[in-house]
């Protein structure tokens, strides 16, 4: 292709120069990396399999709770079934929340103040991981409640 | 002879403006960190108190009873009474392992726990006279 003519000597030459140009230029490979191919995949949520009652006694002004441990990610209910107690009215309004138990006490991430009802109050969906369930007086208890609370998860 | 000094330099400085390779991040290394923990309260006849705690990543942990005696009194209970560690669950601490002891001044229960929440465990054997103040230091990654 780059054989010397000597009547086309200088044609030649710069046809030569521009192939080469091209041949090099070309091996420059691009070194930027490409960013990953991102992939968002949702975990389906396991529904719950397993149902924990939780009873016990809020005294006035102060809480209590109830651990337990999912195995899966998925949804846990939380259920305030009823309250009871002598001065206590059954529609009183209480605090019910779902955390995770930290020093002596649950810290909830999700709460509610509610009555008890039958329908759930507090759900969501959360990693396996340890969990607690904390019913507490907001300030309408007079006297000590008794409480019944309905716990289900995966 | 122009063509070909033409030639070398176009050439050099072509290959000269490729790229370098991209480097690699630099790699951080991270240094497992200990947690302590003073856990004190009251502990009643028959009873059990228990302190949660997460631990970050697998590792020790170290629990020392280090003083335990009657309310409205100073010296140290004679009786021993039983700390662990396990897992919160119901209301308590559900314990995976446990020992007797009384108190002292060194870590009396060590075990390996893997990351995630887990808790502290003491209570009383029966033996306990009255309502005692307890005091536990505990270490963990």
């Amino acid at each position: 292709m780059c054989r010397r003519r000597s009547s086309k000597w200088g044609a030649m030459n710069w046809r030569c120069l521009a192939c080469l140009c091209v041949v090099l230029a070309a091996g420059c490979s691009d070194n930027t990396p490409t960013s990953p191919t991102e992939t968002t995949t949702t975990p389906t949520a396991a529904s719950p399999t397993i149902t924990e009652q939780f009873d016990g006694v809020v005294p006035v002004g102060g809480s209590k709770f109830y651990s337990f441990t999912t195995s899966t990610y998925g949804t846990i209910n939380v259920t305030l079934a009823a309250v009871g107690g002598a001065f206590v009215p059954s529609t009183v309004m209480l605090g019910v929340g779902l955390g995770q138990p930290s020093g002596t006490d649950c810290v909830t991430t999700t709460s509610v103040n509610t009555a008890a009802g039958s329908t759930v109050q507090v759900t969501g969906n959360f990693d396996a991981a340890v969990y607690c369930a904390k019913v507490s007086d907001i300030g309408n208890l007079f006297a000590p409640a008794s409480f019944s609370v309905s716990i289900a998860y995966p | 002879m122009t063509w070909r000094y033409t030639l070398l330099l176009l050439g050099a400085l072509l290959t000269s403006s490729c790229g370098d390779a991209p480097t690699s991040p630099d790699t951080t290394a991270t240094t497992p960190t200990t947690s302590s923990v003073v856990f004190e309260g009251t502990l009643e006849q028959d009873q059990s108190r228990f302190y949660a705690f997460n631990a970050s990543q697998t590792g020790s942990v170290t629990v020392n009873l280090a003083s335990l005696n009657l309310v409205g009194h100073r010296e140290a209970l004679t009786v021993p009474v039983r700390i662990g560690v396990g897992v919160p669950k119901g209301e308590g601490c559900g314990e995976t392992q446990s020992i007797e002891a009384l108190p002292a001044l060194v870590s009396q229960f060590s075990t390996t726990l893997e990351s995630g929440i887990h808790c502290v465990n003491i209570a009383d054997m029966g033996q306990l006279p009255g309502t005692a103040i307890f005091l536990i230091r505990f270490s963990h990654h």
